[in-house]
């Protein structure tokens, strides 16, 4: 394979534009179609992709609004592309600030979740996703990415390096939004819209297990392939006994009974529905409790 | 002109069609009856014989047990369809609409056609395009090329602007299934962004929200009619559907009894049924928009295709998504077929396209089953889906990642493919498997490298390297579970063989005699005595064998029938 991308488009390096790379690439496509030359045209195309990289990566940050967020990401530099896109999003939003219906809407929803009576209904929640003010495509997409930063925020995606999970966060809510956003079959387009979608799934024991849970992020070296091993051995022997679930149950059952809902404190003992993994120290069970699905109980560790 | 022409199908759930690229551009091929469209039904009339189109379309309300339609929705499933006493696969109900589309081009071409490009909704996954190619090989077509519907759609558009240089969408929402895909066109070149869509999302949804308006209107839960009463109804409610893209409201008349009812759908109440149909619409484009990064002012155009487009209120949702209104010029029944002609003469390398290249995308991740180890105690956690070929890349493509075994001393490594967007692999198409011997290495992880590359055609080949050996070991994936194998269809093409097929030059006559018996099940009194003696003098007519006669007498029929069906009450 030919080394250098220019090279392959027959045209130099310097002072060339994404016009010129555009045309360069629509003359050599003519003689290289794909249907009928295979290999050269993916030299052809890899080339195309890799000169165009170059040429964005050349601009100056803030023309970038159409290019960088690209799925290119095998050539780039992944710190220059995470900066892109933060600044990207910094300019985006400082014009935005005042105007957009997606902050305004967003805005309702603080107000929601600060009202413990309120956001337990899920009609106030449907209420603020039908609001009329988010008309066109452009404002549903940025409410969709505003929402969906909003919760890893409140979850402590910064902070923490397992989700908090927030009383109103309910199991019903984060399905809802699932339902409404696709974010749980969603892969992501960018690095950062990805590890937030990771850290989204998280949230909902339903589609990650626990273990895995404690390390978000996974290291380079997690792409190991292996004959599937058997899932029941990995687990607690206690996680099948039906005298740990029914003392489970009956906890649940107090705590449901005699503990009013707060916004304030969560990390302190307890939480019911879906609460935070905890970590390596085994004090998170999950449970099948009758009648619901897999819920989990985080109890104070002895 | 080249001596055997590569036709293009669009091969739909309502309606199929096909077309071919003349000297002067893509043009469509009427069928037996002269009409474009030919209804994707198919149906077992009483001398056993097989009918494909319009006939079959209207014996669905007389004979609901001899004959089905909308097939293509459970095509790439196991799904079987009984038409009396035979059970048919999907593939096979498709190759008799398939067949029925070529012997229509032979006529109209006048020379053996054997070659095909066929469109399928782009968000098909793999099993669902290997089941139309089983499709096409069971109507003795081989399959040039597959074509992304609103891909196809865009070639279409494309070639008449074929110096243009802009960005467009194209949403196409056919019979069952829900398409987009963004295009850019520079230069000739006409490359296709990102697609996404929802095969489970379609005209058809439209026609079943109506049903059930139309049943609790008569007092009835959907359920609980026969099969005969849901056919008349559904077909009712597929005129009020047609009725309210014209007008603000739609009349129509069910016979209950011996009573004649009035039954009235105004556009708003339909609309407001079809609201979360709608709302569906939105994650599909907004996740195009998303892959293609684009925001809606920059795009030049919109370009609407399929027959549901037609809706009043799919328009105004895309104007207000998009604060632009969409086109279409050209008909949205027809711009599949035809763009999937102008694949065809790109394929045959037609001088008139020499400027102009296409590429796709592949609409869907592709990658492996992987096992972690995750948490402090390293335990493993299986069945988490790695991609190798990402959504949205432009194929033909080839990509190569690096996978490490599960432990030292292991022996081999199982590479599980699937297809999908999913975390987890459960959620995903699972494609194939092939299992990589590795030399037993006790002090470290061996390491493999995984390569996939992916052709236009949609066929995936795997090659797994060992690194410290340098071993090679490849597959293709073609068969699929649930997909016919090749001896399984050679096998059933036997059989279908031995099903008489209606004669073609027959099927007008036959599409009568249905429309006068769909005519005699809706009607009452006078006017159903009408239509039972015409039956009766139509089929006197028939047994005389004078085409000509029948031509005279079929034409004179047919005015009463207009004038009878504006009476038609279901």
């Amino acid at each position: 394979m030919s080394t250098d991308a220019f090279e392959v488009l027959g045209i130099g390096r310097d002072g060339a534009t994404e016009n010129d790379l555009k045309k360069a690439y629509a003359a050599k496509l003519k003689q290289t179609r794909p249907a009928q030359d295979r290999e050269g045209f993916i030299e052809l195309r890899d080339a195309y992709e890799k000169a165009r990289q170059y040429i964005r990566n050349a601009k100056p940050p803030g023309n970038l609004v159409t290019s960088v967020k690209g799925s290119y990401k095998t050539d780039v530099d992944l710190e220059d592309e995470i900066s892109n896109i933060i600044e990207i999003e910094l300019n985006f939003l400082s014009s935005q600030i005042l105007t957009s219906p997606a902050i305004r809407v967003l805005k309702k929803i603080e107000i929601l979740v600060a009202d413990p009576w309120q956001w337990q209904r899920m009609e106030n929640w449907l209420q603020v996703l039908d609001d009329a003010d988010l008309r066109t495509i452009d404002d549903l997409q940025e409410f969709d990415a505003l929402l969906l930063s909003y919760i890893c925020q409140e979850s402590g995606v910064e902070e923490r390096s397992n989700p908090l999970v927030k009383p109103w966060m309910s199991h019903q809510l984060i399905e809802l939004f699932d339902r409404r956003f696709g974010w749980v079959r969603n892969s992501g387009s960018d690095f950062l819209q990805t590890r937030e979608l990771d850290w989204f799934r998280s949230l909902n024991p339903v589609h990650m297990p626990p273990a895995f849970a404690a390390s978000i992020v996974p290291s380079a070296q997690s792409n190991d392939v292996e004959p599937p091993a058997s899932k029941t051995s990995d687990r607690p022997w206690f996680l099948g006994s039906p005298v740990i679930l029914s003392v489970v149950f009956v906890v649940f059952k107090i705590l449901m009974y005699h503990t009013p809902p707060s916004t304030s404190d969560v990390s302190g003992t307890w939480s019911i529905g879906h609460s935070a993994v905890v970590d390596g120290q085994g004090c998170q069970w999950v449970p099948k409790l009758p009648g619901q699905e897999s819920r989990r109980i985080k109890i104070p560790c002895p | 002109m080249p001596l055997s022409p590569i036709i293009g199908i669009d091969l739909g759930t309502t309606n199929s069609l096909a077309a071919w690229f003349a000297e002067d551009g893509p043009s469509l091929i009427p069928n037996a009856t002269g009409a474009f469209l030919t209804p994707s039904a198919i149906a077992i009339n009483d001398d056993k014989e097989l009918l494909v189109g319009q006939a079959a379309k209207d014996r669905l309300v007389s004979h609901p047990a001899t004959s089905t339609a909308r097939f293509k929705r459970y095509m790439g499933t196991e799904h079987v369809v009984s038409l009396g006493k035979k059970t048919f696969r999907p593939e096979e109900l498709s190759a008799f609409v398939l067949r029925s589309l070529k012997a229509d081009a032979e006529a109209h071409l006048k020379q053996p056609v054997s070659q095909a490009v066929i469109s399928v909704p782009a968000y098909f996954n793999d099993l669902q395009r290997k089941a139309t190619i089983a499709a096409a090989q069971l109507a003795g077509l081989k399959v040039e090329r597959l074509i992304n519907e609103p891909t196809a759609a865009a070639l279409a558009y494309g070639l008449h602007h074929r110096q243009d240089e802009s960005t467009f969408l194209v949403v196409d929402l056919g019979g069952g299934t829900f398409d987009v895909s963004i295009v850019e066109m520079f230069s000739g070149v006409i490359e296709v962004r990102a697609s996404s869509g929802d095969t489970f999302l379609g005209g058809e949804d439209f026609t079943d929200v109506l049903l059930t308006l139309l049943a609790s209107d008569i007092g009835r839960d959907p359920d609980s009619l026969t099969k005969a009463e849901f056919s008349r109804l559904r077909a009712l409610a597929d005129e009020a559907k047609h009725k309210l893209s014209a007008s603000n409201q739609a009349e129509v008349r069910y016979v209950l009894g011996e009573e004649e009812k009035q039954l009235r759908i105004s556009l708003t109440r339909f609309e407001e049924a079809t609201e979360n149909l709608v709302s569906r619409m939105r994650a599909p484009l907004q996740r195009a928009m998303n892959d293609a990064n684009l925001r809606s002012d920059q795009l030049s155009r919109i370009i609407l295709v399929g027959g549901a487009t037609r809706m009043p209120v799919i328009r105004s949702a895309v104007t207000k998504l998009f604060k632009k209104f969409p086109e279409h010029n050209l008909d949205p029944d027809h711009v599949v077929a035809l763009g999937a002609a102008v694949q065809a003469g790109l394929a045959s390398n037609h001088q008139a396209l020499d400027d102009i290249v296409m590429t796709d995308v592949s609409p869907f991740t592709l990658g492996i089953d992987t096992s972690r180890h995750a948490g402090p105690d390293g335990q493993t956690q299986t069945g988490y889906f790695s991609p190798i070929i990402e959504r949205n890349t432009v194929i033909p493509a080839s990509r190569v990642e690096r996978f490490h075994a599960m432990k030292s001393g292991q022996r081999q490594i199982e590479i599980k493919v699937f297809q999908g967007e999913a975390p987890r692999v459960h959620d995903n198409v699972f494609l194939g498997t092939l299992d990589v011997p590795i030399p037993v290495n006790m002090h470290a992880n061996e390491e493999v490298d995984i390569r996939f590359t992916y052709d236009t055609s949609g066929m995936l080949e795997v090659l797994a390297t060992v690194i410290s050996n340098g071993q090679q070991k490849s597959f293709v994936i073609e068969g699929n579970p649930g997909a016919l194998s090749q001896e399984e269809i050679s096998q059933r093409l036997k059989e279908l063989e031995r099903i008489k097929v209606h004669p073609r030059e027959e099927a007008e006559n036959a599409g009568f005699v249905a429309r006068i018996a769909r005519g005699y099940e809706n009607a009452l009194g006078a006017r159903r005595r009408r239509l039972s003696e015409l039956l009766s003098q139509f089929e006197a007519v028939l047994a005389r064998q004078n085409r000509k006669e029948i031509a005279n007498v079929r034409q004179l029929m047919g005015d009463e029938l207009d004038v009878l069906e504006k009476y038609d009450v279901y």
